[in-house]
């Protein structure tokens, strides 16, 4: 029994040891800690960690396991054809969303975490860097969470929370309605336009980003007029683009691999009410017909050629878009004849033909739109322009969205927009979507 | 060198020791070290370890200054308490095994007890080291004098244990931290940082508190044995990986201390050997164990939580894990046109429990039956599990998106079947997918030959033997895909489907054995 004593209070002395001591503050060497980045190049590193987030949320990547946001909301538009088989991308191409759907999960967390990327690697430039205002680096996050709050009022339900952390506690943001989205994107805009890194540019740049992002929100609130003057001084010229590499898989362009791998299909006059896409022979909508199904055996598949490899550039914004934001306001203005023109001038940068002044009011929002469709293609406009024709010029879901009989069994369900995932719901302030409408 | 700048020399830390002021002071520290150690043995049984440094010296009565000039901190006071347990407990055993009369006696009753004291660095900062104590009693009541040598029963032994012990969580669970990522602006790619996990500095190991009784026994001149147990397990604080509401834009999961989790059941054992004779000898043994498992208590305002392609979810009252979908409350052929459509089938609003995902139910019986005065040896081993569903998902898969099910595409199709593809295809419901899993399998079958010594010796061996085995090789079951047994998460501790899943494979082995 003493010996039993002894070992006991050696292993008592054992343990004391290895207590007292600091053996168990051991470092993990394959993960970054947040003191860790809590200088200057941490800063930046939170900037390029920001835009790889952007980038990723709005266009996806070389692992095919989750869709950007242009694969996806131009699925649920009258864009893409499913020519692959998960059921939660075919929910969406059909437009019968459940909570429970993966896929949308994906893109609802990856949005959320670019905008809160971009927001915290702002906050960390501004208070880590010595010359914080040297460069457009602020402005160009504070335009980046711009553009996510416009995905997610375009795309997604009105209802959408936004939570963010302060230091260690959570705090959960309330359910936004869709016009506070586009709020607060245009504040996010402003709040860019107004940074001194960015009124200082030589050669602007953020300063347009931040310019067609506000221009875009607006004609997004109904703001028409107010939308074409913040546009009015971007060069048609002007692009900003997400940038891509043939390696690694995070750098490449998705859009390019869900096409070459028979994933997505171009559409033609999808449920009956769909653009042209094919059929109208566009050199903005270009693609191959494979003379097969895709990768469902069911879908004939029609590849996009729009972005030609995996280091194919995405516009985020550009002058394009900003002519044909000046064109929707001469639209509202009932100014026929100068809509035209801004839409022809943008039609001989593809030596396309001219267009003949619209005979109506009406004819003319068709052929707007059309024209945004087809320059915009696979940029993440089409949803939210499809959103608009129903809750700013008075159409009906049935006259903008594809409907009838699906492809591939069934019919097409009535949603306009994406719900937001049941995970959200360990949010306390969520309780799903505010309304489904357009 | 100094002498003022040396270690004191031990002959003057003895001298000094036995200095009449010194001792007095050190039987006064040696008291109030005791006392401070009684409090917090006191605050322990009262509330686990969850009680500040203020509240200790509060209960032991003594100044804040005098528990830190005696202990270096928290972690050093539990060890003095482990330490004085293992101390009172070592006592207590010493002055029992006294009362016995001979060293022979003293081994029918078997006492063990332990402490584990457990620190980690995967702790979250906020959280200090925990201990674990466990105690177990064996009996063997055969020995005892009042219990017959000649009965039915030849050996008997009562056991229970009562422990506690704990999970730790994984290496970086606690931690909030960020990930390299590529990016590219301006042509050049380069490396950012992006959001990696959120953490938990509040993460501490799950506890589970075990209670277990049992016996263990031989009957018919010990041809029999039997083993019999009963377990029930509560686990607090378990560690749940939950999903962090997408808005903060941060990892995708967190690990928390979430609620209480229940597990209970029987384990029963019994070997046999039924033939028993030169030529020929049967032994027989059969295992199973009937359990359950229940998430008592989620934590408030937690929502359930789901997984496993949104079909799986941990809800209070429910088994861990379970199948969820919105059920298939009736079908009929309304229009007589011999087909179910989609309006002839009706489906509940809200996602309902289907069943477990994890079978509750384990059987297994082994026969070995030798022959030919050793010679030739038969092994069989069937298994049967059951009480469980699986989503059969590569049938739902085959309905839709494919549309080649033949529910869906065959007029001819049963009309239930219809039913399900039907709601599936309508109105997203997996409920007709899950089906009972239960099996019994012939696992192994297997024949042995033990070669005579004299062929052995040919090859300068000394032992020689053949088998001939063959694994998986019947299943009897009601599910109606490839292989109940199947799991498409594989290692996965909950999540469970059918989808591209290889069954278990059947395959036949010949085997030499050769001993030198």
């Amino acid at each position: 029994m003493r010996q039993m004593k002894t070992v006991s209070m050696l292993l008592v002395a054992a343990l004391a040891l290895s207590t007292g001591c600091d053996l168990l503050n051991t470092d993990q060497p394959n993960i970054v800690e947040p003191e860790d980045v809590e200088t200057e190049a941490g800063a930046l590193a939170r900037r390029v960690g920001a835009i790889s987030d952007f980038s990723f949320a709005q266009d996806g990547d070389g692992t095919l396991f989750e869709d950007g946001h242009i694969l996806l909301s131009g699925l649920m538009s009258d864009e893409f054809m499913l020519s692959t088989t998960p059921p939660t991308e075919q929910e969406v191409d059909q437009r019968r969303v459940f909570e429970n759907n993966s896929t949308v999960y994906d893109l609802f967390h990856n949005l959320h975490r670019a905008r809160a990327a971009a927001e915290a690697a702002a906050a960390a430039l501004r208070e880590l860097r010595a010359e914080p205002d040297a460069d457009n680096f602020i402005g160009e996050m504070l335009s980046l969470a711009g553009f996510t709050y416009l995905y997610f009022g375009e795309s997604f339900c009105s209802g959408v929370p936004f939570s963010h952390l302060e230091g260690d506690e959570v705090v959960y943001g309330a359910p936004q309605t869709t016009d506070e989205m586009f709020q607060t994107a245009v504040a996010r805009f402003d709040a860019a336009l107004v940074e001194p890194g960015v009124q200082a540019e030589e050669e602007p740049e953020i300063t347009y980003l931040a310019a067609v992002g506000k221009g875009r929100a607006l004609l997004d609130r109904g703001l028409f007029a107010e939308a074409a003057a913040a546009v009015v001084d971007v060069p048609t010229e002007f692009q900003y683009l997400t940038e891509h590499s043939d390696s690694p898989l995070r750098l490449q362009n998705a859009i390019y691999s869900y096409s070459v791998g028979w994933l997505w299909s171009v559409s033609d006059q999808e449920g009956g009410v769909g653009l042209p896409y094919r059929t109208a022979e566009d050199p903005r909508v270009p693609f191959f017909d494979e003379e097969s199904a895709g990768l469902d055996n069911t879908t004939p598949q029609f590849t996009l050629l729009k972005y030609p490899d995996f280091s194919a550039s995405v516009v985020v914004a550009d002058g394009i878009e900003a002519r044909l934001i000046e064109a929707e306001g001469a639209l509202q203005a009932s100014d026929l004849g100068g809509m035209t023109a801004i839409l022809n001038d943008l039609r001989t940068l593809q030596d396309l033909d001219p267009l003949g002044v619209p005979g109506s009011q009406d004819e003319g929002v068709d052929l707007l739109f059309s024209e945004r469709a087809f320059w915009m293609f696979a940029t993440g406009h089409r949803l939210g322009d499809m959103r608009r024709l129903i809750r700013q010029y008075g159409r009906t879901a049935e006259q903008v969205f594809p409907g009838g009989v699906y492809l591939k069994g069934g019919s097409y369900g009535a949603d306009v927009n994406i719900p937001m995932p049941q995970e959200e719901r360990n949010n306390p302030n969520f309780t799903g979507c505010i309304d489904r409408n357009a | 060198m100094t002498s003022a700048a040396a270690s004191p020399l031990p002959w003057a830390e003895r001298a000094a020791d036995r200095s009449p002021a010194v001792q007095r002071s050190r039987a006064r520290q040696i008291e109030q070290a005791q006392v401070i150690v009684e409090a917090a043995r006191r605050l322990i049984e009262e509330r686990g370890e969850r009680f500040t440094t203020q509240e200790l010296v509060k209960e032991a009565g003594v100044a804040l200054q005098t528990f830190y000039r005696l202990f270096a901190g928290k972690d050093q006071l539990l060890l003095a308490v482990f330490a004085d347990m293992i101390a009172e407990y070592c006592a207590q055993v010493e002055a029992v095994a006294r009362e016995l009369p001979d060293p022979v006696d003293r081994l029918r009753l078997y006492v063990t007890g332990a402490l584990r004291f457990d620190d980690n660095s995967a702790f979250g900062e906020d959280f200090n080291a925990t201990v674990y104590p466990k105690a177990s009693v064996s009996w063997l009541l055969s020995e005892e004098p009042f219990f017959g040598q000649e009965g039915f029963i030849n050996t008997l032994r009562l056991r229970g244990a009562l422990g506690a012990s704990g999970q730790q969580p994984g290496t970086t669970d606690a931690l909030r931290y960020f990930t390299p990522v590529s990016g590219k602006r301006g042509g050049e790619a380069t490396t950012g940082i992006t959001f990696g996990s959120l953490g938990n500095t509040d993460l501490k190991p799950e506890r589970s508190v075990e209670f277990e009784v049992g016996l263990d026994a031989s009957v018919l001149k010990e041809r029999v044995s039997l083993e019999l147990t009963y377990f029930n397990k509560r686990t607090t604080d378990a560690l749940v990986q939950r999903n962090v509401a997408p808005s903060i834009g941060a990892s995708e999961f967190q690990f928390f201390n979430l609620g209480e989790v229940k597990n209970y059941g029987f384990e029963v054992a019994i070997n046999t050997r039924i033939i028993d004779s030169r030529s020929l000898a049967w032994d027989l043994a059969v295992a199973g164990s009937v359990y359950d498992n229940e998430l008592v208590e989620l934590g408030e305002g937690v929502e359930p939580i789901i997984f496993g392609f949104g079909l799986q979810r941990h809800e209070e009252g429910y088994p861990l894990g379970g199948y969820w979908a919105r059920p298939i409350t009736g079908f009929s052929d309304a229009n007589g046109n011999g087909i179910i459509e989609s309006d002839e089938v009706t489906v509940g609003p809200d996602a309902v429990f289907r069943g477990r995902a994890l079978p509750n139910k384990e059987a297994s019986l082994n026969s070995a039956l030798t022959l030919f005065d050793g010679r030739v040896r038969v092994g069989t081993q069937f298994d049967y599990r059951g009480g469980n569903y699986i989503d059969n998902a590569i049938e739902s898969f085959r309905c839709t998106p494919v549309l080649n099910c033949r529910a869906a595409v065959d007029k001819t199709a049963p009309l239930e079947d219809q039913a399900k593809a039907q709601a599936l295809l309508f109105e997203a419901t997996e409920w007709g997918y899950y089906e009972s899993a239960w099996f019994i399998k012939l696992r192994e079958l297997s024949f042995t030959f033990f070669a005579p010594d004299d062929w052995a010796r040919r090859f300068r061996a000394s032992r020689l033997s053949l088998t001939l085995a063959a694994r998986n090789l019947w299943t009897i079951t009601d599910y109606t895909g490839v292989d109940p047994e199947v799991n498409a998460f594989a290692q996965d501790n909950f999540a469970t489907s059918d989808f591209e899943s290889q069954p278990q494979v059947q395959y036949w082995t010949a085997r030499l054995n050769i001993g030198f």
